[in-house]
């Protein structure tokens, strides 16, 4: 009686799991059949990744995205797939692919392990380089510090000019890997440092330029953007160094690995073909020899 | 004897000693130590026998040569006139450079207080400028009201570290300290290898005794014992402030910290305390400023004395203040801050402040081997022959790796300019041709 119980429980609890994909939402790729739409997330601020262009935007994730996008029409024969273009904000971008809000967040993102547990990644599409603005004017031992080098070098002593030490506020992006990443080396700098965070690379370029800040921390490409188009220009330069590399992706549904597949084949037939590096070219000032090293080893064979 | 009221006591000058060593140094130390942990306390038993083995060299050259001059004239007796000039030379180098920068430090730890003088390179020249002149102003009043402002200007060091080394143990914490071991895992080696040059050069000053000997009371026994007290006094001030902090405030905040002191009376009582500790510390620093000036002062004194500085250095006033020496000093001192206003100019000041850390530990070594001919005119026993030279040996090895730690941009500096040192003298040495008629005779008369 008791096994026949559990036999039956059990079947029962099989059929409903097997439900539980379809309850939660259709694959992506039924959703973008059912709707006839591809809905593009991406942070509108973030060029030369992606940028706000009217209604629409444009950048070189939104390029390859709508890669992507060709690839998904021809896949399910839809000819007149339409797109949207969904902004999203970086608080709230990981949800917005969870919960089926966007079909793929073309901005790349670091896939750290705390966002593997919502969403899956595709292959990086980028490299992204921690890097440093700082004042034209500033002092040599802010400069060594950062460049991984002792603050002072020679004698420390009464005349040591504040012995070095100066106490310098770094500044920034909330909540990235940025953050993290800094909190843990203001130590091992060998710096007094205040960390200050900010809302996005144009807020922190401000602060430095406006001496409330002595470096501003970002990924290396968004900097050289700015600082080229901005009118700090002059005040502020970037650091040659970068600090950290990291690879990074279009985040997409954690369940979806038919998706996946049809993501990961388009960006690997781009990278095999030469399309990334001409998207290099047009939005990221060219591709350099490590850059295009990496293309072969992101490619899937 | 009316002259004696003018000039500084015993306890006025082991005080300028300990704070004219302590005085800027030590605001930032423990945040440089927490930085490599509580390990790091380990160099002090490296760099405070040392440097006590030099301060007893000293005094016990302030003990067999009473002739004015300070580090040259004990220097003169091993390395004769030129070694005189040399060393006063680059003794004047070091103080006049080093004064400049710590003015500059000064008037960065003022900022909490007054933040316009962190507000640009004008307001910091303005502020350092204003702290130079300050403090040469100050010492126009003589030796005496010199070593009074010193009596005051010295609780600054007193209350905030000395009374930390007394009353921080109610807030000691064992546990604190042991987690502040080393923090950065480093082997114990390497860590007290990285520390060292951390607490090397932070007894640089227990010559400003020799170096005051003009204008002391009873020279002979003042000059070697407030130098040798002095030198002490701040070794156990640095050794307990230093240890007894890192027991208080857990390592990560004390290595963050822009003012450690200030940190920790916030802690053990409250943050209105922490101000008034810093801005003690700040009175401090201007204290050892006004120390220096003063040092300065009477080195050049000393030597144009000797007939080797233009004589503008050596007139003095009624009150035993050499003011147009001083006023001299104030605006070459005044030209090297022009140094702040440039980012360029001031990472060029910063090697020169380098390097006059090597224009101070030079005339250490030349100074403390005239010893050997001062203990061997005296006729000394040979108990306490011997025991000298242990102790000079000791001090000129821990001098020589001082020099060595310095660096080689420092050192080749200091070089350049102890070279060129020598050019001066050259057209100064014919001064000196009659003074010694026995052995030209000699010379000419094979």
């Amino acid at each position: 009686m008791n096994v026949k119980l559990t036999k039956a429980n059990n079947l029962l609890l099989v059929g409903l799991l097997s439900l539980v994909p379809l309850l939660a939402d259709a694959s992506t790729l039924e959703r973008v059949r059912a709707n006839n739409t591809f809905t593009l997330g991406y942070l509108p601020n973030f060029a030369p990744f992606s940028a706000q262009a009217g209604d629409k935007a444009n950048g070189y994730a939104i390029d390859l995205c709508l890669k992507i996008a060709d690839k998904v029409k021809t896949e399910l024969g839809l000819s007149g797939l339409q797109i949207r273009y969904q902004p999203v904000t970086a608080n709230d971008e990981m949800k917005a692919v969870s919960s089926g809000q966007v079909d793929i967040l073309c901005t790349p993102t670091p896939p750290t392990l705390e966002r593997r547990k919502a969403v899956s990644y595709s292959v990086p599409i980028y490299t992204a380089g921690l890097s440093a603005v700082v004042r034209r004017e500033a002092p040599e031992t802010l400069l060594n510090v950062l460049n991984g080098k002792v603050a002072h070098t020679g004698p420390t002593w009464r005349a040591t000019i504040n012995h070095g030490l100066v106490n310098q506020t770094f500044a920034a992006t909330a909540g990235g890997v940025t953050e993290a990443w800094i909190r843990q080396q203001m130590q091992l700098l060998g710096v007094v440092a205040t960390l200050v965070t900010v809302e996005n690379t144009d807020a922190g370029l401000k602060l430095v330029a406006e001496g409330k800040a002595d470096v501003f921390f970002a990924e290396r490409m968004m900097l050289t953007n700015l600082l080229s188009t901005d009118h700090y220009a002059g005040k502020l330069v970037l650091l040659e160094r970068i600090f950290e590399y990291a690879p990074t992706a279009m985040a997409l549904d954690r369940d979806d690995e038919n998706f996946r597949l049809l993501v990961d084949t388009t960006l690997s037939e781009m990278y095999r073909s030469g399309e990334i590096e001409q998207a290099y070219d047009h939005y990221l000032g060219g591709a350099s020899d490590a850059a295009r090293k990496l293309f072969k080893v992101y490619a899937i064979p | 004897m009316a002259d004696s009221s003018k000039k500084m006591s015993l306890t006025g000058l082991t005080t300028l000693v300990t704070v004219n060593m302590m005085g800027s140094g030590i605001i930032m130390l423990p945040t440089s130590m927490a930085q490599l942990g509580a390990v790091s306390l380990l160099s002090w038993i490296v760099t405070a026998i040392g440097s006590m083995a030099i301060a007893y060299c000293f005094s016990q050259c302030g003990i067999y040569c009473l002739r004015p001059g300070g580090l040259s004239a004990y220097t003169e007796e091993a390395h004769a006139k030129s070694g005189f000039f040399v060393c006063s030379y680059l003794y004047f180098l070091s103080l006049a450079i080093a004064n400049v920068a710590v003015a500059i430090s000064a008037v960065g730890y003022m900022t909490s207080f007054l933040p316009w003088l962190g507000s640009g390179a004008i307001p910091l020249f303005i502020g350092t400028v204003g702290l130079l002149w300050l403090t040469t102003v100050a010492n126009f009043g003589g030796p005496g009201i010199t070593g009074k402002i010193g009596a005051i200007t010295v609780w600054g060091v007193i209350i905030p570290v000395a009374g930390l080394s007394i009353i921080g143990w109610f807030w000691f914490k064992p546990d604190v300290l042991t987690a502040a071991w080393n923090p950065n895992n480093l082997p114990i080696s390497e860590a007290i290898g990285k520390a060292i040059p951390l607490t090397l050069w932070a007894f640089l000053g227990m010559e400003s005794a020799a170096q005051a000997s003009d204008a002391v009371e009873n020279p002979k026994r003042t000059v070697p014992l407030a130098c040798l007290l002095g030198t002490l006094g701040a070794a156990v001030i640095y050794v307990l402030s230093t240890t007894v902090i890192q027991g208080i405030i857990p390592n990560a905040e004390l290595a963050n910290s822009s003012a450690p002191f200030a940190l920790v009376y916030a802690h053990m009582f409250n943050p209105v305390v922490g101000n008034i500790i810093m801005a003690l510390a700040v009175m401090a620093c201007v204290g050892s400023l006004l120390g220096w000036q003063f040092t300065l002062a009477q080195t050049a004194k000393m030597t144009a004395d000797q007939g080797m500085f233009p004589k503008l250095f050596c007139k003095i006033s009624a009150r035993d203040a050499p003011i147009a020496g001083m006023l001299v000093c104030g605006v070459v001192q005044t030209l090297m801050a022009l140094s702040t206003i440039s980012p360029n100019a001031s990472a060029q000041f910063g090697k020169l402040v380098s390097l006059a850390a090597v224009t101070n530990l030079i005339p250490y070594v030349t100074a403390a081997t005239g010893l050997l001919v001062m203990m061997y005119k005296a006729k000394v026993s040979a108990g306490i022959y011997t025991r000298n030279t242990i102790f000079l040996l000791i001090g000129v090895a821990y001098s020589l790796y001082a020099l060595y730690a310095c660096g080689k941009d420092a050192v080749f500096g200091g070089t350049l300019v102890l070279a060129f040192g020598y050019l001066l003298y050259g057209f100064l040495a014919k001064r000196f041709v009659d003074e010694s008629p026995i052995v030209q005779t000699r010379a000419g008369n094979p």
